[in-house]
């Protein structure tokens, strides 16, 4: 899934908010996982800034992508838990990190595609 | 009203890279070492249930219509690496509830057929689409729990060579080549901190086992292995927070397991878990409490988990060493346990073994701890 670009070019990460438990979840599901509403449930933007819980670099995957790549949990500032790939740079358990877009995978080689990648903060460019 | 049940035959091929062989042609032998371990004519089998995660279509039928023993319900069991551990839950299920007296389950799996690299998950998932691949999920749990805990990377790749040096005992085991903590840290990286030692090997392999009512037990052996506990269940989904360093769905399932056995840790005897990765051991120990939160890298490096320790933790090498072809895994391990009880080990036998269990777990999907898990609980 590929992260959403408003007009200002800023990421937006479209999550899903129940309004009968409270619960958030991204990327948007219809049904919440928690109580299980499907009425209640609408579209919410997500906060893009969290912290890394854990990550790795892999060096073994499928072909379509391109190695090494680094991937890990993020965890926002409204407690969901977002995978993704991450930007090494400046990269460490419990490092404050904010979404942004990279090119990541091998397919992008011949059809380039953007795709969220969290940054560490104070490593903007 | 239910009864009792046990495993009176036990057989499985040695694990390793069999490219040429057909899936059919891996399992059959395996099965018809179960039978005639069980002393037992094929055609007092009732019911088979079949484990497998990429077999196929029809596994179990094409397997059985090798030696003739079909025309009989045969149940096909898809649940990534728990698939033959689910296969032998339902299969003791439907002999508790009094449906058969006597039922089959196999265990097959062949990794070959894609050529090696990391198991093809399901690109319909979420995470697996953006590039989750198995051992990055463990290295995930790993980094976590070095950071939470101060575990060190010795620690860790100690868990390859403990295991490494059980499989040297086993002549199933895929790996039999001792290794040390300077190789297993050596070796090339794979998903950091993990290295490839310290992963377990793709391969090819079968298990079966004859599982039966203790009615008819005594019929067949006279040392039948009884099933004190089978339990299945599967992740809790869940969009937020997961603590990585402790499995939550394991812990959950071995405090089921341990209520329905009636016993706890301390008897224990011998222990076959899902060490896919070197991590998952150490952080199994504390799942199944052989040790406190935090105090795995200390338990193995003293020695408890091997032989002549507390517990006996993956006598046969484990994943990392007897090979993990993963629908074959769960079979694999009971036939471990049942070898364990019966004292047929050989070199790598447990002494005075009483109390085995085994524990698949696997399913790598978004917002799941693991999608399943499967122990069981064996007494002599
Ligand atoms: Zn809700």
């Amino acid at each position: 899934m590929n992260p959403e670009m408003s007009p200002s070019s800023e990421v937006r990460l479209v999550g899903m908010h129940c309004t009968a438990c409270g619960a958030m979840a991204y990327p948007f599901q219809a049904v919440c996982p928690i109580c299980m509403a499907e009425d209640e449930v609408a579209e919410a933007d997500m906060p893009t800034t969290g912290t890394v819980y854990a990550y790795s670099t892999v060096h073994a995957a499928p072909k379509k992508w391109r190695l090494p790549y680094t991937i890990g949990y993020v965890d926002l500032s409204n407690g969901v838990r977002v995978f993704s790939h991450l930007d090494p740079k400046g990269l460490g358990v419990g490092a404050a990190v904010y979404a942004s877009t990279g090119i990541v995978s091998g397919e992008a080689v011949e059809e380039p595609r953007t795709q969220l990648v969290f940054k560490a903060v104070g490593d903007a460019k | 009203m239910t009864t009792g049940v046990s495993v009176v035959g036990a057989g499985m091929v040695p694990f390793g890279k069999f490219p040429e062989r057909s899936l059919a042609d891996l399992a059959w032998p395996a099965v018809k070492q179960a039978l005639n371990d069980a002393g037992i004519d094929p055609r007092r089998v009732q019911a088979a249930f079949c484990g497998t995660a990429f077999g196929g279509m029809m596994s179990g039928q094409r397997i059985l219509g090798r030696i003739g023993l079909t025309g009989i319900p045969i149940t096909n069991m898809e649940n990534a690496c728990s698939a033959s551990s689910t296969a032998l839950h339902h299969a003791v299920s439907s002999v508790r509830s009094g449906q058969y007296d006597v039922v089959l389950v196999i265990g097959v799996e062949k990794l070959t057929k894609f050529g090696g690299g990391t198991l093809p998950l399901e690109e319909e998932d979420w995470e697996v689409s953006n590039g989750m691949v198995m051992p990055a999920l463990y290295a995930m749990r790993a980094q976590r729990y070095m950071h939470e805990f101060g575990l060190t990377d010795r620690q860790l790749a100690l868990v390859s060579v403990k295991n490494r040096r059980h499989g040297l005992l086993n002549p199933d085991a895929q790996m039999r080549k001792e290794t040390t903590v300077e190789e297993v840290l050596a070796s090339r990286p794979i998903a950091e901190p993990l290295t490839l030692l310290q992963c377990c090997p793709a391969g090819d392999g079968a298990a079966a086992l004859i599982i039966c009512s203790d009615k008819v037990a005594p019929q067949f052996r006279t040392d039948p292995v009884r099933i004190l506990a089978s339990d299945l269940t599967s992740g809790k989904y869940t969009p937020g927070f997961r603590d990585l360093t402790t499995p939550e769905i394991t812990r959950r399932g071995a405090a089921e397991a341990w209520e329905h056995a009636g016993i706890g840790p301390d008897a224990v005897d011998l222990a076959e878990v899902h060490d896919a990765f070197s991590i998952a051991e150490l952080i199994y120990y504390e799942a199944f409490d052989f040790c406190a939160r935090g105090e795995a890298g200390a338990f193995l490096e003293q020695g408890h988990s091997t032989f002549g320790g507390k517990v006996v933790v993956n006598p046969s090498g484990g994943l990392l060493a007897k090979g993990h072809p993963i629908g074959a895994t769960g079979a694999a391990q009971a036939v471990e346990v049942v070898r364990q009880l019966r004292g047929e080990a050989g070199e790598r036998q447990v002494e005075g073994a009483r109390i085995g269990l085994s524990h698949a777990t696997g399913g790598g999907i978004a917002g799941f701890d693991h999608g399943a898990c499967s122990i069981h609980i064996y007494a002599r």
